[in-house]
């Protein structure tokens, strides 16, 4: 598998660079005549109900891979492999564990209220559910968190240039920044999703070959675990009893932390995934796009968490502290160590693209929530359409150039996946609470709702200050931000809960389609669809193979 | 509204021969399980990639020609039952003559 030496980039891998990104901007731009109204270019025509307002119609399999590349940026790609590097085949557990379960929550409970309710964004059902506090709070708290996240995006794509091209780390930071600005201010969220699929098959043309050549190299899985050396590296949940596992966490924070708080927490409430289901043609659709992607998700780890492993068979001396050798860097490192040129440039092809649509998914979801529910709701009301469109293209290009900021963030932490989990147990954790509350049980009052959010994000916030200053000590980051999300949740949850009985709560009246058990099947007028395209029964197999999985690599 | 396969298939296409006709005038070895085999992964892959290319694009155009062919159909259909209304609509009316 290996070569004489690193392979350093030729003309041919820039032509296919180049080639790449003629077809991003292209699309952008053959797109700009469908953006007609707001809606068109943040909601993708998806107009809350107001049939036949758009010309825009997306078919539910665009739509379920742009779910699944939304959350295919630096996180998933390099995260997920400098995590393999690190702690083994228990990264895993985000896809098998985590991922698919709660996607497949959110296709068949929760789906049907995001979409029925005629909401444009993830903090408006909150208002709609709860009150105007509510929604602001989180509103805010996204807006920062897509920033956040889309800097990392950012920062990830130019150490990879600058490590493998040989880049300045500020051109590559901006040029990445140009394009993705180009596209998706020229074509909105629809571009922001066709360059999403596109670049889901780039980036498994990209990584494929890793995997396949790794396999070929080694001949069995069993020669890849004894090369791995420790058995924890080679199994899911065999030294997870133990606590002396190579990601450093026990039980609780494994089942509970990463597999139900932290994974309902991403799948179920992040607007950057939402947005992507209720940009589909009919509620259907919208409840199969997370099933359509959920389906290649569990074989995602093939592509990420497999070169991880392979990395650290091959360059044993990676590591967090090893700034020339980090595990961030296991995938650029694996490429150029054994992809001749040509398939040198798909590989980076295939990275700079994971990184646009992590950026892209961000920068498309925080313009729509800065639009609609703070500049539309506290700055500007009843303005004309043709404004909201304005404003959303300013969105667009301001929510950039924060991102190119917030990049410079991220290089202050150990790894990407330490970073993103750490910012999602700060904001994700305790909304999964306000959630599954304020869907599922009707008593949760609009006060309950806020304080119980505000408590939570409190928590988390606290527990972040006592890691930092040792009174909290985890063997890992990971095993820390498992534990943070658990207790942000709880907080979060049980504030609620208490605060909900002491204030009053909504009429049930107002709480239909909003509420499980009330009004949601009232006007359901959509025709059964056959047996094997329910939701439910799809669900029931991907977990039938997710329990597989698990078994295998126990 | 732009087919998202045509990008798709046609990007797949150029990259795939690009890169299988710059492995073939490079030809490398790697090192299997069962010693180094004389292949460079650009060819193989760029084919495939090619193969995909085709596939995608050629979906999209069926697609194309069987809506093409759908909508006389469905035009004809749409006409059919407006017929009667239609030729109502011709009686004039007191607001029509104002």
């Amino acid at each position: 598998m290996e070569k004489a030496g690193p392979t350093t980039a030729q003309l041919v891998d820039y032509l296919v660079v180049v080639v790449y990104f003629v077809f991003v901007l292209g699309v952008g731009f053959k797109l700009k005549k469908n953006m007609h109204t707001a809606e068109d270019f943040l909601l993708a025509g998806h107009n809350c109900g107001q049939e036949g307002k758009s010309s825009i119609s997306i078919p539910t399999w665009v739509t379920g891979l742009a779910f699944l590349s939304a959350n295919l940026g630096a996180i998933e790609v390099m995260g997920m492999a400098a995590n393999a590097a690190q702690y083994g085949v228990m990264t895993a557990h985000f896809y098998w564990l985590g991922a698919i379960p709660a996607m497949v929550f959110l296709a068949v409970f929760m789906m049907p209220f995001y979409y029925k309710s005629k909401i444009r964004s993830v903090p408006e059902y909150l208002r709609k559910r709860f009150n105007e506090p509510t929604r602001a709070f989180n509103a805010f708290s996204f807006a920062i968190m897509t920033v956040l996240m889309s800097g990392m995006n950012l920062y990830a794509m130019a150490i990879v240039f600058q490590m493998v091209l040989g880049w300045p780390i500020h051109a590559s930071i901006w040029l990445a920044a140009v394009v993705v600005l180009a596209y998706t201010i020229t074509g909105g969220l629809t571009s922001s999703i066709y360059n999403e699929v596109m670049q889901f098959f780039l980036i498994v043309f990209g990584l494929l070959p890793l995997s396949i050549m790794g396999a070929l190299r080694f001949g069995s899985w069993e020669a890849i675990a004894d090369a791995l050396k420790a058995p924890g590296m080679s199994h899911l949940w065999m030294e997870v009893a133990g606590g002396s596992n190579p990601m450093g966490t026990d039980m609780l924070g494994l089942v509970m932390g990463l597999g139900f708080v932290l994974s309902f927490g991403y799948w179920c409430t992040d607007f950057l995934v939402i947005q992507r289901a209720m940009a589909a043609k009919d509620l259907h659709g919208a409840q199969l796009t997370p099933i359509v992607a959920a389906f290649p998700k569990i074989l995602f780890p093939v592509l990420t968490v497999f070169p991880g492993l392979l990395a650290i068979i091959a360059m044993p001396q990676l590591g967090s502290n090893n700034a020339g050798l980090s595990y961030n860097n296991a995938i650029p490192y694996l490429m150029a160590a054994v992809y001749p040129n040509g398939m040198f440039g798909l590989g980076m092809t295939a990275l700079l693209a994971s990184f646009m649509s992590g950026m892209a998914g961000n920068v498309t979801a925080f313009n729509t929530v800065w639009t609609y529910d703070i500049y539309q709701t506290y700055l500007a009301k009843n303005k004309s359409d043709a404004h909201y469109l304005w404003v959303g293209r300013a969105a667009t290009a301001i929510g950039i150039v924060i991102s190119v900021g917030t990049a410079y963030l991220v290089m202050g932490f150990p790894s990407i996946m330490d970073y993103m989990q750490t910012v999602f147990s700060f904001f994700n954790a305790p909304l999964f609470a306000t959630f599954l509350l304020g869907m599922f049980f009707k008593r949760t009052s609009p006060w309950g709702a806020f304080w119980g959010l505000v408590a939570g994000t409190g928590a988390a916030v606290i527990h972040y200050v006592l890691c930092e200053q040792g009174k909290l000590v985890y063997s890992t980051a990971m095993a820390g931000n498992f534990h943070r999300s658990v207790a942000a949740w709880t907080v979060c949850f049980v504030v609620t809960l208490m605060i909900s009985y002491l204030t009053k709560p909504k009429d049930v009246s107002e709480l239909k389609g909003l509420v499980w058990g009330v009004g949601i099947e009232d006007g359901d007028d959509l025709k059964k669809p056959p047996f094997l395209l329910r939701p439910g029964v799809l669900g029931c197999i991907l977990l039938l193979v997710t329990i597989v999985l698990n078994l295998i690599f126990y | 509204m732009l087919d998202v396969r045509y990008p798709i298939g046609f990007l797949f296409l150029i990259l795939g021969a690009l890169l299988a006709i710059y492995g073939y005038g490079h030809p490398a070895t790697f090192n299997t399980v069962n010693g180094p085999f004389p292949l460079n992964i650009d060819v193989p892959w760029g084919i495939f990639m090619f193969l995909f290319g085709m596939g995608t694009v050629s979906l999209a155009k069926l697609d194309e020609v069987k809506k093409a062919e759908q909508e006389p159909a469905s035009a004809a259909a749409a006409i059919e039952p407006e017929a009667p209304s239609s030729t109502s609509k011709t009686e004039p009316t007191g607001q029509e003559e104002s």
